[in-house]
């Protein structure tokens, strides 16, 4: 089952959490805010993360302290 | 801008002690650390018999007492505010804030016994790590134990990354 994944920037509160769990899908924008960086996704959440980093994104959803990681088995634009 | 990192916790669950040597871990790693701490119930006392106590006691709106090694500041406010401090503490690395477990920056849960673990349930944004010496099931966020203070370190290290709170 494929799986894409975006960050919404609305509930991000910039913890860190995720891009120190997941640093190859997580980064950060110029405010601290995360985003899915994963093969340029750019935070559409369009691109399919690859079934090795599964685990990373799920702890990473799982650590996220306002529920802004957004996950699903379609690209999500 | 100071990547904050809250250590919240119930009275006696270990904060302080905590910082104290996760201060000293990240001051070997040659960060720049701030502390800031919540005195909720106005236990802070200056010194007793120090010139500058004398001038808190007799009203003074401000006092600054400039010593070899450092500046002490003491300011009468009628609600401050944590927004504001840590505005004044942004140029350095890291901010460790002791306490204000209302507030929405990240934080970790600090607990020594089940009873005080009722801190996960009042943090809200729900806390991004665990210290605890219980043995603890986390629900996918990581436990430390309190005499990691360098696993600890280089989690907020990790987490730091943002730069932000």
């Amino acid at each position: 089952m494929a799986k894409y994944t975006f960050v919404d920037k609305e509930t991000c509160i910039a913890c860190g959490a995720c891009g120190a769990t997941a640093p190859d899908i997580y980064d950060y924008d110029d405010e601290g805010l995360a985003e899915v960086i994963f093969d340029g996704d750019g935070n559409k959440g369009v691109t399919e993360i690859p079934e090795d980093l599964f685990d990373d994104l799920q702890d990473a959803q799982d650590g996220c302290p306002t529920d802004s990681i957004k996950v699903a088995d379609t690209p999500f634009n | 801008m100071a990547y904050c990192m809250g250590f919240a916790g119930f009275s006696d669950s270990g904060k302080t002690t905590l910082i104290v040597k996760v201060l000293e871990e990240l001051r070997r790693r040659g960060h720049r650390v701030a502390v800031l701490k919540h005195d909720g119930h106005g236990h802070y006392k200056e010194a007793k018999g120090a010139d500058s106590t004398a001038f808190v006691e007799a009203g003074a709106d401000a006092v600054v007492t400039i010593s070899p090694d450092g500046v002490h500041v003491y300011e009468k406010k009628e609600a401050p505010d944590l927004q504001e401090q840590l505005a004044n503490l942004a140029h350095y690395d890291l901010v460790l804030i002791e306490g204000f477990k209302k507030d929405k920056h990240p934080k970790v849960a600090v607990f020594r016994t089940i009873e005080q673990s009722r801190i996960l349930e009042e943090l809200d944004p729900a806390p991004i790590g665990i210290i605890t010496d219980l043995a603890f099931e986390s629900g996918g966020i990581p436990v430390f134990r309190p005499d990691e203070p360098q696993a600890i370190s280089e989690f907020v290290e990790f987490c730091s990354k943002a730069r932000q709170y």
